[in-house]
């Protein structure tokens, strides 16, 4: 879609939005900056491995009405979460069902009532203007969701937030945006699933911050399995506090071209933070996964496990920067990308990037692109067990690495019967176990 | 049961075995015995199929069927089993349902019904009291944070429920206690009978007081020097394989 086709939507949005002149004057720049930039192309080094032509070319609207029905999403409400419905990129405010000890509240309530943070939020926030998709996303704003979990309060229901995508007569692109405030020394554990109900073309450009104050502890798992015609560009940044603790696992298996962006800011000492996904890709699926941890001061702790299962000519991408600044002496950082090729057209592209100020710390990385260990088959097929099966085998062996991270064991399940049926349609076989954990 | 004529084989360009014949019959308890190095393992490997190694020369008939045309799969549908030196982990599976996968396939290829889980977990149950381990092993991942101990009597229990014509155990003693050691012997034991065969391939005579062969080969160099019966292995265990190389080398 062209520029001036993107100004026109924007203009039009601009003209409907009730949001005060400070915001739209942000919005205007975002906009602005976007205009100037255009899309990423491959010849920005950041983008070198992910062609996003197909969505430049895309003729989009922005703005579309949502008819939405509540039963189809009940098929995917979990009785046993916290429920926020987004749809078609809208937050259905009304049928969000949380916890009382959650404070939920829209960037337009915060407007109403002159809450200062409304404004500091896009100061503190990093991504808001930081490349031409996320502009996008601010300037295509219609509202955010605040969701504060006070001091020293622990959540016991996961928040499942739910982004779905329903048939749609128009082409759209969703602009929605989280923003979690996890106050000193709580905890909360959430789920993200980007899920469509159909084959639509749709491309969810969605915004994620979350705040991790002292000694507060967030488990974050993420699903995207969006519609095979779709495109998902996805910005997260988690800002961790001292002596606090993530444990965050992405996992990308929908979508034809998909870019996941997670960036870890690590602004206190003893820190524990875990950045871990699982990517499968197939037919001609691309996954990129791109990662940013930045150590900022001493004695903080990194890990990253990122696996990825490549089928068919499929790609995908994994990009792992850590930072490590002068000041953050004592770090223990770890990455680790395995790629588990199960196909010989399939192409991975795969980059540590390691930059190091600090001389007293522990950083390692490594990674390894392969098949399936011949061992292991001989093994299972030494039993009897057919050659095919004992393939599907190993690859829920490979996957189960990243399951078994997530601790809540109802979100483990759910993520594991997902993976099942994604394998089952790329190994086409139906004769696939559940995934069995150690733990 | 089981021809081997002349069996050369390499791995990665590097002869291990240089003409190996021999015969087992229904019934009989073989001991292959060898120094580090003389092959016995690759022998065993061989017969059940495993990649790395390349047969250069020779035959192998199990059941009069030419071994060499068969995959693996089908190697242990026929009633072949080996039972590994080194068990493999396996994530994200539980032994129960890989030994139930293997063996409904082993069945249905001699046309008998599949066992549903309740049926199978009743024969597994039965078998693990044999090789006493304890029930939480019925749903862990396979092979995976178990002990050496623990790996080798999980080898013996589905060597119990595949319930093969051949088994062959490669250095199944190694590494073992004398309780763990035991338990493996009466699970082996407990195979025994008329119509099935066992290969024991082994560096110590010491398992062979818990399992009494009826017959003792020595492997060198990839060939078999001598053979014999139980009382050749007492034999190498009191003088060493030294005296039978500068016997057979003189």
């Amino acid at each position: 879609m062209n520029l001036e086709n993107y100004k026109l939507l924007f203009e039009t949005s601009q003209k409907k939005s009730n949001f005060p002149n400070w915001l739209k004057e942000k919005q205007n720049f975002a906009f602005e900056v976007f205009s100037k930039n255009g899309f990423p192309k491959i010849t920005d080094e950041e983008w070198r491995y992910t062609n996003i032509t197909p969505i430049e070319k895309t003729e989009f609207s922005f703005y579309n009405e949502t008819i939405l029905f509540e039963n189809i999403l009940n098929n995917y409400k979990n009785s046993n979460w916290d429920f926020i419905p987004i749809v078609n990129g809208l937050i259905q405010k009304d049928l969000i069902r949380i916890s009382s000890e959650v404070i939920i509240e829209t960037l337009s309530e915060k407007i109403a009532k002159n809450d200062a943070f409304a404004k500091s939020y896009f100061e503190k926030s990093q991504l808001s203007f930081k490349d031409s998709i996320s502009n996008l996303n601010t300037a295509f704003l219609n509202e955010i969701l605040f969701i504060k979990i006070p001091k020293n309060t622990s959540i016991e229901k996961p928040i499942h937030i739910l982004n779905l995508q329903t048939e749609n007569k128009s082409i759209n692109v969703n602009s929605s945006r989280i923003v979690f405030l996890v106050e000193e020394n709580s905890s909360v554990t959430l789920i993200e699933e980007f899920v469509s109900d159909s084959k639509n073309i749709y491309w969810n450009n969605s915004m994620m911050e979350i705040f991790i104050s002292k000694e507060a502890k967030v488990e974050h798992v993420k699903l995207q399995n969006e519609s095979e015609n779709s495109f998902h560009t996805s910005n997260t940044a988690f800002y961790q506090d001292e002596l606090s603790y993530l444990n965050s696992i992405a996992f990308s298996i929908g979508g034809k071209i998909s870019r996941i962006e997670s960036k870890v800011f690590l602004n206190g000492t003893k820190i524990n933070s875990n950045l871990n996904g699982l990517y499968i890709s197939a037919k001609n699926q691309l996954i990129d996964n791109h990662t940013f941890i930045e150590h900022k001061k001493e004695n903080c702790e990194s890990h990253e496990l990122f696996k990825g299962i490549l089928f068919d000519k499929s790609r995908s991408v994994f990009n792992g920067k850590i930072y490590v600044h002068s000041e953050a002496q004592k770090t223990d950082s770890k990455q680790s990308n395995k790629n588990l090729m199960l196909s010989d057209e399939a192409t991975i592209d795969t980059k540590p990037q390691l930059e190091i100020f600090a001389d007293d710390v522990k950083c390692t990385h490594g990674g390894t692109v392969g098949g399936l260990d011949k061992l292991s088959l001989f093994y299972l097929e030494s039993r009897g067990v057919s050659a095919d099966v004992a393939k599907g085998i190993l690859t829920i062996g490979f996957a189960s690495e990243v399951t078994e991270l997530i601790v809540d064991k109802n979100i483990r399940k759910h993520i594991d019967a997902v993976l099942i049926n994604r394998f089952r349609e790329c190994i086409g076989n139906s004769q696939l176990p559940e995934i069995i954990h150690s733990n | 049961m089981l021809k081997i004529e002349n069996l050369h084989a390499q791995v990665a360009d590097k002869k291990i075995l240089n003409g190996i014949n021999l015969k087992i019959s229904k019934g009989e308890v073989h001991a292959i015995m060898g120094p580090n190095g003389s092959g016995k393992s690759t022998l065993a490997q061989i017969l059940a199929g495993h990649p790395s190694y390349e047969v250069t020369e020779g035959n192998i008939y199990f059941d009069g069927k030419n071994l060499f045309e068969m995959d693996v799969e089908n190697r242990a549908k026929e009633g072949i089993f080996m039972a590994f030196q080194y068990p493999v982990e396996i994530a994200g599976v539980s032994n129960s349902y890989f030994l139930r996968t293997g063996l409904n396939e082993i069945r249905k290829y001699h046309g008998e019904e599949s066992l549903d889980a309740i049926q199978f977990l009743k024969l597994l149950r039965e078998k693990m009291k044999l090789v006493e381990m304890d029930e939480t092993f019925i749903h862990r991942p396979v092979n995976q944070g178990y002990s050496g101990g623990e790996k080798k009597r999980n080898e013996i229990l589905q060597m119990a429920i595949l319930n093969p014509k051949l088994a062959i155990l490669d250095e199944t003693d190694s590494g073992l206690d004398i309780d763990a050691l035991r338990i493996v012997a009466n699970g082996v034991n407990s195979l025994r009978s008329n119509d099935k065969a066992i290969l024991l391939v082994t560096h110590y005579q010491r398992l062979l007081n818990y399992i009494i062969p009826d017959f003792v080969h020595v492997l060198m160099n990839g060939v078999i020097v001598k053979s014999g019966g139980k009382d050749l292995a007492l034999e190498l265990e009191k003088f060493g394989y030294d005296k039978i190389k500068d016997e057979v080398f003189a």
